[in-house]
C-alpha cells in the first residue's frame, strides 16, 4: 500500500516544519515556543500556507479614496439606525447618493488623469469641469456630515420629534435635492 | 444563499409588551440601553455575523489565531457529538468515535482544500491558500459546534430506538451541520470579498463566488463521507 | 524559489489577460520559462498522482500517463491553426500574445493538477472500493480544462466582446475535441 507512504511523508514534513518554527520562535496565534511547535507537527497543512506564501500587498491608491465618501456614508447609516427612525425611502435615498459621490469621485480621478495629457486648447474646459465636480462633490460630503452630526444630536437629546425632527427632515430634503442634481447633470 | 447584500440591523425602537396592568414604562431606562455591549470575542465570531470574521482572515496574525481556535472547536464539537451519540457502546467505543471522527473531519478537510483552491482557479476567483484554510476551518468549527449542539438529540434518539432514530438522527445532524457550515462559507466568503474589495460585487463575480462555495462544500461533504465510510466511528471497534 | 517568482506566478493566475500581455511585450525566454513551469508542475503531480493511486502492493508501476500526452497533443494540433485563424478573421491577438495566453494557461494548468494532488494521497488513504477507473486520470483533464478555461477568458478580455467569446468557444471546442480523441486512443477505446 501507498498508505504508508503518505503517512512517512506526513510526518516528515510535520517534523521539519515544527523544528523550523521550534528554532525560529515563531508564534502560531497565541501559541508560542513547545505548542506552536506540536501545533505544526500535526496541523501543518492549515499553518504552512499562511507562513510561507506572500501576504497581499495593500489596495491601489485610487480606492482609497473612494473610502472617505463611503465611510461617512456608513456612519451617518449606523447613526441613522442607532437614532432608529429611518424608513426603507430614506436608507435606498441615502445608499444611492452615497454611490452617487462616489461615482463621481471616480470620474474626478479619471479627469486629472487625463489633465496632464490634455492638448493645451481643452485643458481650460477640464478645469472647470473639474472645478464644478469638485464643488458638487464638497456640497454632498457636507450634507452628509451635517446629517450625521444632527442624527447624533437627536440620539442623545433622547426625543424623537420636534425641532430636531424638523432639521433632520429638512436635510433629508436637501439629500434628495442634490441626488436628482446629480443625476440629471451627472455625465 | 440568497444574493442580497448583507442584512444590516433593522432599525427599530425595542417594546415589550409588559403586562397591561404594569406602570408605565416612562420611568424606566429604554430597554436599548439595557443591552450587552458588544464585546468582540473569537469564539463568538466564529457563528456570529461574518463581518467581523473577514476581517480577522485578512490579517496574518489574527488568521493563524483563527485557525487555532478553529482546530480546538473542532476537536471538542466533534468529539462531543460522537460521545454522546455512541454512549450505547460503553466508553471504549466512545472513545475511539471521538478520536475517529475528530481526525476524521481534519483529513477531510486536508484532502479537500487542494481542490477547493484548484476550483478557485478554474472559476477565476482565486483565494490565497492561506485564506481559504481559514475560511474553511472557521466554517467547520461553525459546524463543529452546531454539531456539538445537535449532540442530546442524537443520544436520546439512540437510546429511543436504536435501530432507527439513531442512525437517522445521526445523518440528520451531519446534514444540518454540513449545509449550516456551507451558508457560513458562503458568508464568510461574500464578506471577505466585500473587505478586500471595498465595494459591492458584480453580477458574475457573485455567481463564481457562490461556485466556490457550493464546490467547497460538495468536496469536504465528499471527503468528509468518504472518511466516515473509511473509518467507520459509530460502529465500535 | 524566490518570492519574486511565486509573487508573478500568483498575479499570472489572478489576471491571466493583463499578465499575458505583459508577457508578449517581455523577452521570449520569459514566455517559454513560465511554459516550462506550468507543464512541469502539470506532468509531475499527474505522474505522481498515478503512482500513488496505482500502487496496490508497494511495488511502484510505471506510469502510463494515458491522458497526459493527449493534453499537449492537442495544444500543439489547435495552437498553430488558432494563432492563423485568429489572424486570419481579424483578431487582435498576436502569435505572441497566443504563446503567452499557452504558456499562463499551462502554469495555471498545472498549479491546478498539483492542488488536487493532496485529494489523491487522501484517496489512497481512505478508499474501501475499487473504482471503475483510476482517479488518477481525473488530473490531467482537470489540467485541461485550467488551461482552456484561461485561454478563453484571456481570449474574452482582450478580444472585442462578440468576436472574442466566439473564438474562446470555438478555441475550448476544438482542444476539447482533440483532446477526447487522442484521449480515446491512448486508452485503447478507439
Amino acid at each position: 500500500m501507498a498508505a504508508p507512504l503518505l503517512v512517512l511523508v506526513y510526518v516528515v514534513i510535520g517534523c521539519g516544519a515544527a523544528i523550523a518554527v521550534w528554532v525560529e520562535r515563531l508564534p502560531l496565534g497565541q501559541s508560542k515556543g513547545g505548542a506552536a511547535a506540536a501545533l505544526m507537527l500535526v496541523f501543518w497543512p492549515f499553518f504552512l500556507p499562511g507562513l510561507l506564501t506572500p501576504e497581499p500587498g495593500g489596495r491601489p491608491k485610487n480606492q482609497r479614496r473612494a473610502d472617505g465618501i463611503e465611510a461617512l456614508g456608513k456612519e451617518v447609516q449606523s447613526a441613522w439606525t442607532q437614532a432608529g427612525v429611518a424608513g426603507e425611502r430614506e436608507q435606498a435615498l441615502l445608499a444611492g447618493f452615497v454611490e452617487q459621490l462616489v461615482g463621481e469621485e471616480d470620474r474626478l480621478a479619471e479627469l486629472e488623469a487625463s489633465l496632464s495629457a490634455a492638448p493645451e486648447r481643452v485643458r481650460p474646459r477640464l478645469l472647470a469641469l473639474k472645478e464644478e465636480g469638485e464643488a458638487e462633490l464638497a456640497a454632498g460630503r457636507l450634507a452628509l456630515e451635517e446629517l450625521g452630526a444632527q442624527l447624533l444630536l437627536w440620539r442623545f437629546a433622547g426625543k424623537k420629534d420636534g425641532a430636531e425632527r424638523i432639521t433632520v427632515d429638512e436635510l433629508v430634503a436637501r439629500i434628495e435635492a442634490l441626488a436628482s442634481l446629480e443625476a440629471t447633470t451627472g455625465r | 444563499m440568497s444574493s442580497t447584500p448583507l442584512p444590516t440591523a433593522a432599525p427599530r425602537l425595542l417594546i415589550e409588551p409588559a403586562s397591561p396592568f404594569a406602570e408605565a414604562e416612562l420611568e424606566l431606562p429604554r430597554l436599548e440601553s439595557l443591552l450587552p455591549p458588544e464585546r468582540p470575542s473569537l469564539l463568538g465570531d466564529l457563528y456570529g455575523a461574518p463581518g467581523t470574521l473577514a476581517g480577522r482572515l485578512l490579517d496574518r496574525e489574527a488568521r493563524a489565531e483563527v485557525v487555532r481556535i478553529s482546530i480546538l472547536a473542532i476537536v471538542i464539537g466533534t468529539a462531543l457529538f460522537a460521545v454522546l451519540a455512541t454512549s450505547h457502546l460503553g466508553a471504549w467505543g466512545s472513545a475511539r468515535a471521538a478520536l475517529l471522527l475528530a481526525a476524521n473531519t481534519f483529513l477531510g478537510l486536508m484532502g479537500a482544500l487542494g481542490p477547493i483552491y484548484a476550483t478557485g482557479l478554474l472559476v477565476a476567483a482565486r483565494l490565497p491558500l492561506s485564506r481559504w484554510v481559514g475560511v474553511l476551518l472557521s466554517g467547520a468549527a461553525s459546524s463543529a459546534l452546531l454539531l456539538g449542539a445537535l449532540a442530546p438529540i442524537a443520544h436520546l434518539a439512540f437510546r429511543i430506538d436504536p435501530l432507527w432514530a439513531g442512525p437517522l438522527s445521526l445523518a440528520g445532524a451531519f446534514l444540518v451541520a454540513g449545509l449550516s457550515g456551507g451558508v457560513r462559507l458562503y458568508r464568510v466568503l461574500h464578506a471577505l470579498a466585500a473587505a478586500v474589495r471595498g465595494e459591492a460585487l458584480r453580477d458574475g463575480e457573485l455567481f463564481r463566488l457562490k461556485i466556490q462555495a457550493r464546490m467547497a462544500l460538495v468536496f469536504t461533504a465528499l471527503t468528509g463521507a468518504l472518511g466516515l465510510w473509511a473509518f467507520d466511528p459509530f460502529l465500535g471497534g | 524559489m524566490s518570492t519574486s517568482t511565486l509573487t508573478s506566478w500568483l498575479a499570472a493566475i489572478d489576471r491571466p489577460a493583463r499578465q499575458t500581455l505583459a508577457l508578449a511585450q517581455a523577452p521570449f525566454r520569459s514566455t517559454v520559462g513560465l511554459a516550462l513551469a506550468g507543464s512541469g508542475l502539470l506532468v509531475a503531480s499527474s505522474l505522481i498522482a498515478e503512482v500513488l493511486v496505482s500502487a496496490p502492493g508497494g511495488a511502484l508501476q510505471v506510469p502510463k500517463a494515458q491522458l497526459l500526452l493527449p493534453i499537449f497533443e492537442s495544444l500543439a494540433l489547435v495552437g498553430p491553426s488558432a494563432v492563423i485563424g485568429a489572424a486570419q478573421v481579424g483578431l487582435r491577438s498576436t502569435t505572441r500574445t497566443w504563446l503567452a495566453a499557452f504558456a499562463v494557461g499551462l502554469l495555471i494548468a498545472g498549479v491546478v493538477t498539483t492542488a488536487t494532488l493532496p485529494l489523491m494521497g487522501y484517496l489512497v488513504l481512505v478508499s474501501r472500493a475499487q473504482p471503475y477507473f483510476t482517479p488518477a486520470l481525473l488530473l490531467p483533464v482537470l489540467g485541461l480544462a485550467g488551461l482552456a478555461s484561461t485561454v478563453g477568458r484571456v481570449l474574452e478580455a482582450i478580444e472585442d466582446p462578440p468576436a472574442g467569446r466566439r473564438a474562446s468557444v470555438v478555441f475550448q471546442l476544438a482542444l476539447a475535441l482533440v483532446f477526447g480523441l487522442r484521449a480515446a486512443v491512448h486508452l485503447g477505446i478507439y
